[in-house]
């Protein structure tokens, strides 16, 4: 658990955003929803693997 | 010096997040969950000695271990619904982070039920 995962989460972001707007000028709102969805499902994947890895240490540390 | 990490980070991450937020929210959510992760990792680190002392001060007074596992576990309940609440509220999801607080409390209660019991039990010896 590094920094790097917020500098990965906060990149996949500001690209995520610049690539909206950049599509929603051009006129393809669909292609830009879709470029969203991509963003938020890799960075969901991205999360999850370290919450679950997060929820492990917590585990083993309080017994729970 | 581990806390100026901590800080920066946190304060990296609010301006980041003063930029993704307005565009988008669902970003914004993940990045604060992350950076609320991060800095709980770095937490966890720092209570690793704390438990060990809990542990050693527990065997000397002849405490038995079952008590302090039922403390650290309540520690682990309320850390880990603090996590959810917290990143529900900063959402704006305020009901969500209700229902997660709720469940965190009932949780503790039921885990504490042994306690009272023994409780109860030691007072009745002390009146009868």
């Amino acid at each position: 658990m590094t920094v790097d995962v917020i500098w990965q989460i906060a990149g996949i972001g500001i690209l995520v955003a610049v690539i909206y707007s950049v599509l929603k000028q051009a006129g393809r709102d669909d292609m830009a929803w879709l470029v969203a969805l991509g963003g938020v499902t890799v960075a969901l994947w991205v999360v999850i693997r370290l919450i679950n890895q997060l929820f492990l240490t917590v585990r083993t540390m309080f017994q729970l | 010096m581990e806390i100026a990490k901590v800080v920066a980070a946190g304060l990296v991450v609010v301006v980041l997040l003063g930029v993704i937020r307005p565009q988008r929210p669902e970003m914004g959510v993940l990045l604060s969950l992350v950076a609320g992760v991060y800095i709980l990792y770095t937490v966890i680190g720092w209570i690793t000695p704390v438990i060990r002392l809990l542990e050693d001060l527990s065997l000397q007074a002849k405490v038995s271990l079952q008590y302090l596992n039922l403390i650290l576990k309540i520690i682990g309940v309320a850390y880990l619904a603090e996590i959810g609440c917290q990143v529900a509220r900063d959402a704006g999801e305020g009901a969500i982070a209700s229902k997660i607080e709720l469940a965190g409390k009932v949780l503790i209660m039921a885990l504490s039920v042994p306690i009272f019991s023994a409780v109860m039990q030691a007072v009745l010896r002390l009146l009868a």
